[in-house]
């Protein structure tokens, strides 16, 4: 298999990887366990945007906090998945809001912590630090969903959310 | 919305392949040859890219220490392109059209007459118009292996990696599910293009 096959192969995992931080995060009340002994916060909020593979209708939900809605869940039990997400993430005193595309795993309008630096270059290398620190956060949970995704317990693990999905 | 001001929104490219030894200069020679050259108005091409610097995109004398900051390589990605308004063009060419028949005592154009005199008047618009301008922050962090273009429109990327690609040598790969694993070194890595999709709902069960 060439890597443009493999990269096509698992494009779905975004999606999964979105729906298991959903769930993550209100099993655990928004605290998710990092590699390494870490944790960060993590919340979804303002936006989510859910679509069925074989349809083109696409749920876009906005309030204070979509992913509480029955609409969110509802569409979960139609067999929509997330695709879009307006997220927070928060370690210490910091946090960064962006939103979260599960298709691509990319990241956009980030908004980082406050800037200490004022001098253009300085603040670049700040910039970038924390754009890397975001970046190893969602690496870190990705690992985390890895780990479970591809291992022996997923199907229990997955049985759990549709229960979650259900309620 | 680039790398020095505003909100952050870019993409995420894997560099696949080593650094030569050599790179800097290497580099900063291959990025001298697809600097930013400005249209003329004389030549066919509509559009044009290539390399400014990251602070100023009319800066196009890319000294090392304007791309390399520390462990970074930082450039800007410069496309120009003729934008004429279809309102100007069709009154432009109603009038050349008008002129040329008038002179060669004719009543229409033939298809060719036709096709010359629209490049004839594209041209003469060219000249007094300004080409529209575009300029993408992209930052290499070297050590990484990981690019960052603060656009995240698949035509652009296009036109992005075709020049990276050619100054650089070296190949690009958009970030996802599978690299992410891979570049992180996970074991799992390998083994997701063979997993299938989980069904989240009660059907699925």
């Amino acid at each position: 298999m060439d890597l443009v096959d493999k990269i096509e192969r698992s494009r779905f995992l975004g999606r999964e990887l979105l729906v298991w931080l959903w769930y993550e995060s209100e099993r655990r009340e928004g605290v998710l366990p990092l590699p390494g002994g870490e944790a960060c916060e993590l919340w979804l909020e303002e936006q989510l945007t859910l679509v069925a593979d074989m349809e083109k209708a696409e749920s876009k939900l906005k309030a204070g906090a979509p992913s509480a809605t029955p609409e969110a869940k509802e569409a979960l039990r139609q067999g929509k998945l997330p695709t879009k997400a307006k997220m927070r993430i928060s370690r210490g005193p910091q946090s960064w809001s962006f939103v979260f595309d599960a298709d691509s795993l990319s990241v956009s309008g980030v908004k980082i912590p406050a800037l200490i630096t004022e001098e253009t270059d300085e603040k670049f290398y700040e910039r970038m630090q924390l754009v890397e620190e975001l970046e190893a956060m969602i690496g870190g949970l990705y690992e985390r969903f890895l780990e479970v995704r591809a291992g022996e317990g997923w199907e229990r693990e997955a049985a759990a959310i549709r229960e979650w999905v259900e309620a | 919305m680039g790398a020095f001001r505003g909100s952050l929104t870019y993409s995420k490219f894997h560099v696949r392949g080593e650094l030569p030894q050599d790179f800097k200069e290497r580099f900063v020679e291959a990025i001298r040859l697809r600097t930013f050259r400005e249209l003329d108005p004389a030549e066919e091409a509509e559009q044009r890219s290539g390399w400014c610097s990251v602070e100023h995109p009319f800066d196009l004398d890319l000294t090392p220490e304007k791309v390399f900051w520390n462990g970074y390589l930082n450039l800007g990605f410069r496309t120009d392109a003729w934008r004429i308004p279809g309102a100007l063009f069709k009154a432009s060419f109603r009038e050349a059209e008008r002129e040329y028949c008038a002179t060669n005592g004719i009543e229409k154009l033939s298809r060719s007459q036709k096709k010359n005199l629209e490049a004839v008047v594209v041209s003469q618009l060219r000249r007094k118009l300004v080409p529209a301008m575009k300029v993408v922050d992209l930052s290499w962090a070297l050590d990484e292996g990981v690019v960052r273009f603060f656009q995240q429109s698949p035509k652009v990327h296009d036109h992005m990696i075709e020049l990276f690609e050619k100054t650089f040598e070296l190949d690009l790969a958009l970030d996802g599910a599978f690299l992410l694993a891979e570049t992180r070194g996970l074991d799992a890595a390998e083994a997701l293009p063979e997993l299938e999709p989980t069904l989240f709902h009660a059907q699925g069960a």
